[in-house]
């Protein structure tokens, strides 16, 4: 390639692509090549700065470590484990469990007629560099096929531990949920203790949501990692998809999630929760596109920003010609707490038919000060008050997730992360 | 109720410009194209001093560098920049004492746009600096202002008679750097209003300049600078409408305003340039940068504007927030029909401690038309106890438009408070029901909406204007319904 000069910056990251036999991997790679890296003069990137994750030298990521699993979640789930990225049949649950639903390692089924089918028809390569990169080289990831009709009894829990730095990781998932299908799973990143700060964890994962079927997704980044993640999801007629990400920990997160409501009837719910301090850097970019009539979408974000952490949040809701009765509500909440924090907030609507409601909303604020004396002037101390305050900003976030034992656990974890702050 | 809804809609978009006419006056041109030596023939032909002569070349050498901005939601074929003529100003240039000397086709033109100048003079006592096509041809009231010191002059003027002023402040608040038209502007503006309000003057009047593009294929290239000194009070009116005219014609104003402590300016801008037909063609592109800067503390800008006209508007009046206390706000309803493409809104710029900005506008899509607001919320790390409040509201009328929001909020100071919402939806069939069923026809009532769905922005408007923006709405949109 003529291009990959000494002065390209992708240059540290190129020689770990060659070689992948994934489909599409060639082209992908190709187009890698042509892609610049994004600046902060690139519309989608203004706030987030990447350069300097291509800076770093990294290595493939490591394969058979031996791995101390943390203890399982406090309720009743099907526990799947990729450890840098590779599926690790010996440390997940027995996942041939229920019959019609398969979950496995989408490496080893890419040559069978469903995934055939999908893999790769709902990313566009030409536009991210990320989403190239990631087909460039998948290492693995989570394929979950469920079957007409289908609900899924158990909750699948995706736990993916980064164990050392230095690495690049691309997970690459597919979602199938045919037509009146169920499932919801939970998406858990988290790095052995010892620091995997420097690793860069590329992930992209498509999901098809089809007629009648409902996929709910719980994702909780709490890696010390830098972390770009794609999320493009199509949903049919009267299908139902619902994500709420709760980012705790990160050096730079990155969350980009397309959702395109392909069928009248479809809803989408986009829930996020960020809390976040030291020098941790998120970005949530979501985009609603509502392509066909009589579709809703309902999205909240809300995010404590302290220290010297950013917080950058850009919603766009698309409704294309003749998407009538289209009902849209978007809100982005922060609270920004210390000198140097920062928030970035773009919500934005483009509209193309007449007969919609759509909204959106947005604030930047801090605890509300006469919410904070009333506590005060009942004997609560102001640490405590302040707490209080921020446990009940995230409530009404919290209170969207159905799964009660999911939410109960994750209350906990917000709680504690709360009390850093 | 469906039959009425396309009947209705049928007649409001094919709705010709009323205000649409030619006049012939014979102008002085230079010729078509730009550089170096255009722009010194338009310094020349204004004979200015030597100071502003570099100053232009200075900003049209900026501009060669340039390129035009495309992210902006609009779409237009490529502008040639050399297929146009930058300076025409009438051949004839009179100096009235009254209107009787007044060249009588001038006289008419303005009594079909219903601005006489005689009844302006007379019923509202607002001073109008008149300026037809590039060169002010007539100020009135010089004397009462005068009396008060206030400065209230075309930007010639200005730049012969108080050089200290314009050296001080041409360029402080918009740069030749700012922006691709911004620098075309400075390279070679024409003419256009100076305003110098002294300490402690409240200006007793509305001062007001209507603006007109007369001369076929001119691109108008305006230049308004406005300052309050210390503890003083001005308002300005600026109106427009414009011929009806089959080529593209590019107008690229620029407009600063300064406001030292506790000095407040208020803007007012009614804007119904030429849209073009109802299958686009024609119309002017109004590319437009205004920015106000409160450099002083307590110092207060707000901008209004009623936007119905331009093919293109591309128009962001903003307001740099630098003084401790400062208040900023922007009024706006833009109006796009049949094939007008809007992207407007505006800046504010918290650098002070406790500033205050408000945001509210209101867009209205008709026709194939696309309407956007575009703004920038920016609480800078000094900010302390800044404030912000947006509401962009957008309304649809016909499936074939658009409305769109482009808002950006940036917060570095954990002390402000930023507050945006935005709405885009239709005018519910339930109302117009209600309406209709208390006896209101269908046309009237939608009209009620949108002039109640405005209301906020045109209580913002001086009296002697609203009456104007209440009836450009009406004609752009009367009986419009959703």
């Amino acid at each position: 390639m003529s291009t990959l000069t000494a002065t390209d910056p992708k240059a540290t990251v190129l020689p770990l692509l060659e070689g992948s036999t994934w489909p599409g991997a060639s082209e992908a790679l190709a187009q890698m090549h042509a892609l610049p890296v994004p600046t902060s003069k690139t519309e989608a990137w203004k706030y987030t700065r990447v350069g300097r994750l291509f800076s770093a030298n990294y290595v493939a990521p490591v394969a058979s470590v031996a791995v101390q699993l943390p203890t399982r979640l406090p309720f009743d789930a099907t526990r799947v484990v990729f450890v840098n990225g590779h599926f690790r049949a010996d440390l997940s649950d027995d996942l041939k469990a229920q019959p019609h639903v398969v979950i496995d390692s989408l490496g080893s089924h890419l040559s069978h007629g469903p995934v055939r089918n999908h893999y790769g028809h709902i990313t566009p390569l030409s536009e991210s560099l990320f989403s190239a990169m990631n087909t460039a080289a998948p290492t693995d990831g989570l394929l979950l096929l469920v079957f007409r009709n289908t609900t899924v009894r158990k909750p699948i829990h995706v736990l993916r531990i980064t164990t050392e730095g230095g690495q690049l990781v691309q997970p690459r998932d597919l979602f199938l949920i045919q037509e009146g299908a169920k499932a919801e799973v939970i998406e858990e990143h988290i790095t052995l203790p010892g620091g995997a700060t420097t690793s860069l964890v590329n992930s992209l994962r498509e999901c098809y949501v089809a007629e009648g079927a409902e996929l709910l997704v719980h994702k909780l980044q709490r890696d010390g990692a830098a972390h770009i993640s794609q999320e493009n999801v199509q949903v049919d007629a009267k299908g139902h998809f619902s994500i709420s990400t709760t980012t705790l920990e990160g050096s730079l997160v990155r969350n980009d999630l397309n959702v395109s409501l392909a069928g009248p009837g479809a809803h989408a719910e986009l829930n996020g929760i960020y809390l976040l301090n030291g020098t941790t850097h998120c970005d949530n970019h979501t985009y609603i596109g509502h392509h066909v009539p009589d579709c809703t979408s309902d999205e909240l974000y809300k995010g404590i920003v302290s220290d010297r952490a950013t917080g950058v949040f850009n919603g766009k809701v698309y409704v294309k010609q003749d998407a009538q009765r289209t009902r849209a509500y978007q809100s982005n909440a922060n609270i920004l707490q210390g000198d140097h924090a920062k928030v970035y907030s773009k919500p934005e609507l483009e509209i193309y038919a007449d007969d919609v409601k759509c909204s959106h909303g947005c604030t930047i604020g801090r605890l509300d000060e006469k919410a904070l004396f009333y506590l005060r002037s009942r004997g609560v101390s102001e640490v405590e008050a302040r707490q209080l305050l921020a446990h009940a900003f995230t409530t009404d976030v919290l209170e969207r997730i159905k799964n009660t034992e999911w939410k109960e656990y994750l209350t906990g974890l917000i709680d504690q992360k709360l009390d850093t702050l | 109720m469906p039959q009425d809804t396309d009947d209705i809609l049928r007649e409001v978009t094919s709705k010709e410009y009323a205000y649409g006419f030619t006049t012939n006056i014979e102008s002085e041109k230079a010729p078509k194209g730009l550089n170096a030596d255009i722009v010194r023939f338009i310094s020349a032909k204004k004979n200015e001093p030597e100071w502003m002569l570099e100053w232009r070349l200075e900003a049209f050498r900026i501009w060669e560098k340039m390129e035009e901005p495309q992210w902006a939601h609009v779409h237009y074929p490529k502008i040639d920049y050399q297929n146009a003529y930058y300076y025409s100003a009438p051949k004839k240039k009179p100096q009235l004492n009254s209107l009787d000397e007044a060249d009588p086709e001038l006289i008419e033109t303005f009594n079909k746009l219903g601005i006489s100048l005689e009844e302006q003079k007379r019923l509202v006592g607002v001073a109008v600096d008149v300026v037809f096509d590039s060169v002010s041809v007539r100020t009135t009231f010089k004397e009462t202002l005068k009396e008060k010191g206030i400065i209230f002059c075309s930007f010639s003027d200005a730049v012969q008679e108080h050089p200290e002023l314009v050296k001080k402040y041409l360029g402080s608040v918009v740069p030749c750097t700012d922006n691709f038209f911004a620098a075309l502007n400075s390279a070679v503006f024409s003419d256009g209003s100076f305003c110098y309000i002294p300490p402690g003057v409240r200006c007793p009047m509305e001062l007001s300049t209507y603006f007109r593009i007369n001369e076929a294929m001119t691109g108008q290239f305006e230049r308004t600078l406005l300052i309050a000194d210390e503890g003083a009070y001005v308002s300005y009116l600026e109106g427009c409408t414009a011929p009806i005219r089959d080529e593209h014609q590019l107008h690229a104003a620029v407009v600063e305003l300064v406001a030292l402590n506790d000095a407040e300016i208020k803007y007012s801008t009614v804007q119904n340039w030429y849209p073009g037909d109802k299958d686009g063609k024609g119309g002017i592109y109004n590319f437009v940068t205004k920015r106000g800067m409160c450099l002083g503390d307590r110092s207060k800008i707000s901008w209004t504007q009623v936007e119905t006209g331009s093919a293109i508007t591309w128009k962001y009046p903003s307001c740099v927030l630098k003084g401790d206390f400062s208040t900023g706000e922007f009024y706006s309803v833009a109006v796009t029909n049949n094939r007008q493409q809007a992207d407007t809104g505006t800046k504010m710029t918290h650098i002070g401690k406790g500033t205050k900005s408000t945001i509210v506008s209101k867009g209205i899509s008709a026709g194939f038309s696309n309407n956007s607001y575009r703004g920038l919320v920016k609480i800078g790390r000094g900010a302390k106890g800044a404030r912000n409040f947006s509401q962009c509201d957008s309304l649809l009328l016909g499936d074939r438009c658009g409305a769109h929001t482009f808002p950006y909020i940036e917060s570095e100071n954990p002390s402000a408070m930023v507050e945006h919402e935005a709405t885009t939806s239709k005018i519910g069939e339930d109302q117009i029901f209600y309406l209709n069923q208390r006896g209101i026809e269908t046309e009237k009532a939608v009209s009620l909406i949108v002039n109640g769905y405005c209301k906020e922005v045109l209580n913002q408007l001086p009296m002697e204007f609203a009456v104007e923006a209440q009836k450009l709405l009406a004609v752009s949109l009367e009986g419009s319904v959703g």
